[in-house]
């Protein structure tokens, strides 16, 4: 089994909450379990609100979100246009502040954040690897 | 829109038992951050439950410590969590060095009243 399911969102609080509950329902539509949903939600409301917060300090912008499902694991990847100023990088240890990305590459299997500086936009893209554990 | 989070007080003498249930994320953490405030105001310790609650993330992590800082004097603040997707993030960013943990609203009482060791 292997599909793409994407979504066009913008980093209004609760379409970000919609996004990441939706998420949490697909991964239990699979089969995950509840702490794998959990897990999973987690991630990406982390990665939505730096989006709302960093990418778009003063306004409301545009997110995209593709879920790629195959063989058992989860590929998320988030995409904004915005203008984060410096690309964030995913700490080893936890961190004193900014906990959040930590959190997250401790929730996945591997996460990834590049930053797009071409044409203008510093769009940054974060993908996240996740395996079920079915079985 | 309906409000993701409800909070409910259980007004003790000494001890407020705060259960909150629902979603705390950026939008909602504010609600949660001023409640602790509020219970804090009252000089009485504070448990704070999360037993029932279905999503946290680092906003909300946020709020309960700045909401921690308006302790006074004697006061303890200490949390009730149970749910294992909660327990894992906890652990994950060390929480239970900014406050004491607990399985049970029973040893979080006994502890902010007879201040045993977690």
């Amino acid at each position: 089994m292997s599909w793409i399911l994407s979504l066009h969102a913008q980093t209004d609080l609760e379409a970000i909450r919609a996004a990441r509950a939706m998420i949490g329902s697909v991964v239990r539509r699979v089969g995950g379990t509840v702490d794998e949903a959990g897990d999973i939600e987690t991630a990406l409301g982390e990665v939505l609100t730096n989006a709302a917060v960093h990418a778009y300090p003063d306004a409301i912008g545009p997110v995209s979100i593709a879920m790629i499902f195959e063989g058992g694991t989860f590929v998320v990847t988030v995409q904004d246009r915005g203008t984060t100023r410096s690309t964030p990088t995913v700490p080893h240890h936890l961190p004193d502040g900014g906990k959040g990305l930590f959190l997250v590459s401790r929730l996945v299997d591997h996460v990834a954040v590049h930053q797009n500086a071409a044409e203008g936009y510093r769009g940054v893209s974060v993908t996240m690897i996740r395996r079920l554990n079915r079985g | 829109m309906a409000e993701p989070i409800a909070l409910e007080a259980h007004e003790l003498p000494d001890v407020i038992v705060l259960r909150v249930k629902g979603e705390v994320d950026l939008s909602t953490a504010p609600t949660l951050r001023n409640a602790l405030r509020s219970a804090l105001a009252s000089r009485r310790h504070v448990v704070m439950s999360i037993r029932e609650l279905q999503y946290m993330d680092m906003a909300a992590f946020h709020a309960l410590e700045a909401g921690r800082n308006a302790v006074t004097g004697t006061q303890r603040v200490v949390l009730v969590a149970s749910p294992p997707h909660l327990k894992r993030i906890i652990q994950i960013i060390q929480f239970d060095k900014v406050l004491p943990i607990f399985e049970s609203e029973a040893e979080a009482l006994a502890f902010v009243r007879d201040g045993n060791t977690p």
